[in-house]
């Protein structure tokens, strides 16, 4: 217990010191918390035992993904989004679930062991992809304005929407193993939707209100303006949670709106709520590192890596080519906003909610996934800034 | 699990909307938070279910503390100081062995059904005060700076002092009670604990101390992580001296006085950062005083337990202050002033869920007594802070005109 918070604090102090020198170079925050984490958990030097099923890295887990997608969502400016709707809602409406689809398509015929609602369910967790991963390309001025406000939109949205999917397929497959009918696991889920989104809107409208009114009043100290947001948004996703609802969707629903009524106020807000989300994330990638890779080792077959090799590439970056065909864009920027769809920290959430669900292959699933997160952790991390460089040059491509 | 956590999120995110508006008024944040937790606690609506024993909790307790401890000692900064050390000094070594006496006498006479290392443990948990609830005293202009500087590095300093002395009580009380260990092992076990403390205290933060101007100068701390060092580096040093099997209190004491000593440049603004995290901690744990510890310790509420709160507030602690200010030069009024500010709150919250943790079998008398005393002192102090002020203020212009 004190050994492993002595270690998990002293490596965040470390960190924090190198932090600066470590987004300069290739290598990401992530990269570096999953390594230290596989190398200290008990697969090396067993200084932590990484049992993934333990209550506290449960809620780890869950709070690290409802703050981001209640930070992602509230990010998620609409008046860039009316203007140029074309490339996101292109890329969510149509190319989600074509990913998806093909995802499903794909494991389905790759690995005999799953049912089809298993690989569906493969298919949803890696369709989700990473706003924080994409930063570097999402940040970096060579690539072109209306590509960066697209992968940033998208990836930010993406892991929302792939919230209810994977609930309905994970109930219709409980509801298929259990035998006790796909009707009443589909009540289940609408149930569980309605009070999310009940009360992620309910209490965004109300705690968003009573923000702008103590505002007004002066009522707001610096140091507690810090909590607002992390604390709104945990608020949300424990709240429905406690009323059987599913907390993911309160939180993103929460975001969505908070971003709507909060507007001007939102970035100063939401950058505070940044800094807790990021320091989670970390933890939550080095919990990775230390349990879920180490646990799932031994399900590893080669046919892994070639979905792992797949989903990376073709499963996501041909519906994504596709679902821009009429929105004018070169065909070098359409395999570009294909391929930036890092994999990471929704995909490893949402592998660990199956583990916890009782899916029976749950295991093999946790394993694709480790692996599709790792190989996209170690290719995107490489690739952002020679390939962003490289777009940034076609003399086609500047509009 | 999820139902506390969301009761707790919404109060965070209320409180954090009206924490400036609450400043006005004489209700600071721990009556607010304590009295929230009570409501909705088992006593109340039962809304909140905590438990003390549940290790998470306790766990909460001690990181708040070690937080405190380490932030405050690195805040004490002895020799920026612009009066003489002789104030805190006298409060400290000779005001603070004296109250803790006194406090066991009181006991002594107070308590029967007790054992004499239980009582000597009440009286230990109820000398350190709380530097973040004297603050309405200490950040008032109106109280002459010397007065001021005093209480503000005693209450600092007081509590890290405190926890070897309760850690060997603590011994010596369960070896009483169970076979088979004697007393000197129990001493030996303590030494051993604080020595390891110091130790790691003084060696992780002259490390890290090192790597951190290193780095800054490197400019290699961002922006959004420079939030993090102090935090992480008072939860190392807390940690690694619990895991080694000594005392993560003492370890965050040291550590923090030496980071005060040693980081002097930098210190405000890597501090703010920790004393962020220390106040939402310390939000936390009052909310878990007022669900858990008072609900646990009531069934031991009696009259003793109301008289010994009392004169822990009064003339335990206010003789011995009287006492050793003798000679410093200050007014009779002033002396008082200093006696009666000398709120109890967070360390004897933590020390109280230590203890409870031990189940000795006077536990809920000392928690109860504990409880009773830090709630009549957030509502005394929290009251008299400004009218005591006033009026010390004008008891001093007087005698200056006259």
């Amino acid at each position: 217990m004190y050994l492993e918070l002595g270690i998990l604090a002293l490596f965040v102090f470390c960190y924090s010191l190198v932090a600066g020198r470590v987004e300069r170079a290739a290598a990401s925050g992530p990269i570096v918390f999953v390594v230290s984490g596989f190398i200290m958990g008990p697969m090396v030097i067993g200084w932590f035992n990484g049992d993934v099923s333990r209550d506290g890295i449960k809620v780890l887990a869950d709070l690290t993904l409802a703050l981001i997608l209640f930070i992602d969502a509230a990010n998620a400016d609409f008046s860039v989004l009316k203007k140029k709707l074309c490339i996101p809602s292109r890329m969510l409406l149509v190319g989600l679930p074509g990913v998806i689809f093909l995802g499903t398509l794909t494991a389905a015929v790759l690995f005999d062991r799953l049912s089809l609602l298993e690989a569906a369910i493969l298919g949803t967790m890696l369709a989700a992809t990473d706003a924080a991963l994409g930063k570097a390309v999402v940040t970096n001025k060579a690539v072109p304005k209306q590509i960066r406000e697209g992968l940033n939109i998208e990836s930010g949205l993406n892991d929302g929407l792939c919230v209810p999917i994977l609930f309905l397929f994970i109930a219709l497959e409980l509801g298929h193993v259990e035998g006790s009918g796909t009707m009443h696991a589909l009540y289940l889920l609408v149930q569980e939707l309605g009070i999310g989104l009940v009360v992620g809107l309910g209490l965004t409208a109300v705690g968003a209100k009573a923000f702008t009114w103590c505002l007004e009043k002066g009522w707001v100290t610096e140091i507690w303006r810090q909590v607002v947001v992390v604390a709104l948004a945990i608020a949300c996703f424990s709240m429905a949670q406690s009323l059987h609802g599913s907390g993911y969707i309160a939180a993103f629903v929460g975001g969505l709106l908070f971003g709507y009524i909060a507007k001007d106020a939102t970035h100063k807000l939401v950058l505070a709520a940044e800094g807790v989300g990021e320091t989670l994330a970390l933890t939550t990638w080095f919990v990775f590192g230390a349990g879920v890779i180490g646990q799932s080792f031994d399900d590893f077959t080669w046919k892994m890596v070639v979905y792992a090799f797949l989903s990376l590439t073709v499963i996501r970056m041909l519906p994504i080519f596709l679902s821009l065909s009429s929105a004018g864009e070169k065909a070098a920027s359409k395999l570009f906003l294909g391929w930036f769809g890092p994999r990471g920290l929704a995909s490893i959430v949402f592998a660990i909610i199956v583990l916890n669900k009782g899916v029976p292959n749950a295991k093999f699933l946790a394993m694709v996934v480790v692996l599709t997160v790792f190989l996209s952790l170690v290719a995107h991390g490489i690739s952002a800034n020679p390939l962003s460089a490289a777009l940034g040059k076609r003399p086609d491509s500047d509009n | 699990m999820y139902g506390n956590l969301a009761i707790l999120a919404a109060f965070v995110f209320i409180y954090s909307l009206v924490s400036g508006g609450l400043e006005k008024t004489p209700f600071n944040g721990a009556v607010v938070f304590a009295a929230f937790g009570l409501v909705l606690g088992p006593l109340g609506l039962g809304l909140l279910s905590l438990e003390v024993d549940a290790e998470g909790l306790s766990l909460l307790a001690e990181l708040t503390l070690a937080m405190v401890l380490f932030t405050d000692a690195s805040n004490a900064n002895l020799r920026e100081l612009k009066h003489s050390f002789h104030i805190p000094k006298k409060l400290l070594l000779i005001g603070l062995p004296l109250t803790i006496l006194l406090g066991f006498v009181g006991g002594f006479l107070i308590f029967d059904g007790l054992a004499l290392f239980e009582i000597a443990l009440i009286a230990t948990m109820l000398a350190p005060t709380d530097a973040a609830l004297g603050k309405a005293v200490v950040t008032n202009e109106g109280v002459p700076s010397n007065i001021r500087e005093g209480l503000n590095v005693e209450s600092g300093l007081n509590d890290g002092i405190c926890v070897p002395i309760l850690f060997i009580f603590l011994a010596l009380a369960t070896s009483t009670g169970a076979e088979g260990s004697t007393t000197i092992l129990a001493l030996r076990l303590v030494t051993e604990a604080i020595g390891i403390g110091v130790v790691v205290g003084v060696g992780l933060t002259f490390l890290g101390v090192r790597m951190l101007k290193q780095f800054v100068d490197k400019g290699w701390v961002t922006e959004t992580w420079r939030q993090l060092p102090v935090p992480a580096l008072a939860v190392t040093c807390f940690a690694v001296a619990q895991w080694l099997g000594g005392s993560g209190f003492i370890a965050c004491f040291v550590g923090g006085m030496l980071f005060g000593g040693l980081a002097k440049q930098h210190k405000h603004d890597l501090l703010l950062a920790a004393e962020g995290t220390g106040d939402t901690l310390a939000l936390i744990t009052w909310v878990v005083f007022g669900a858990a510890v008072v609900g646990q310790s009531i069934g031991a509420f009696s009259w003793q337990v109301v008289l010994y709160s009392i004169l822990s507030l009064t003339i335990v602690r206010m003789l011995p202050v009287f006492l050793v200010l003798k000679g410093m030069n200050l007014t009779a009024d002033e002396k008082l002033f200093m006696g009666w500010f000398g709120p109890r709150g967070l360390a004897s919250i933590v020390f109280a869920v230590i203890v409870l943790n031990e189940h000795l079998p006077g536990g809920e008398t000392i928690s109860m007594t504990v409880v009773c005393t830090i709630l009549l002192s957030v509502i005394g102090h929290g009251l008299s802070a400004n009218p005591l002020v006033a009026a010390l203020g004008a008891r001093l212009r007087n005698s200056a005109s006259s």
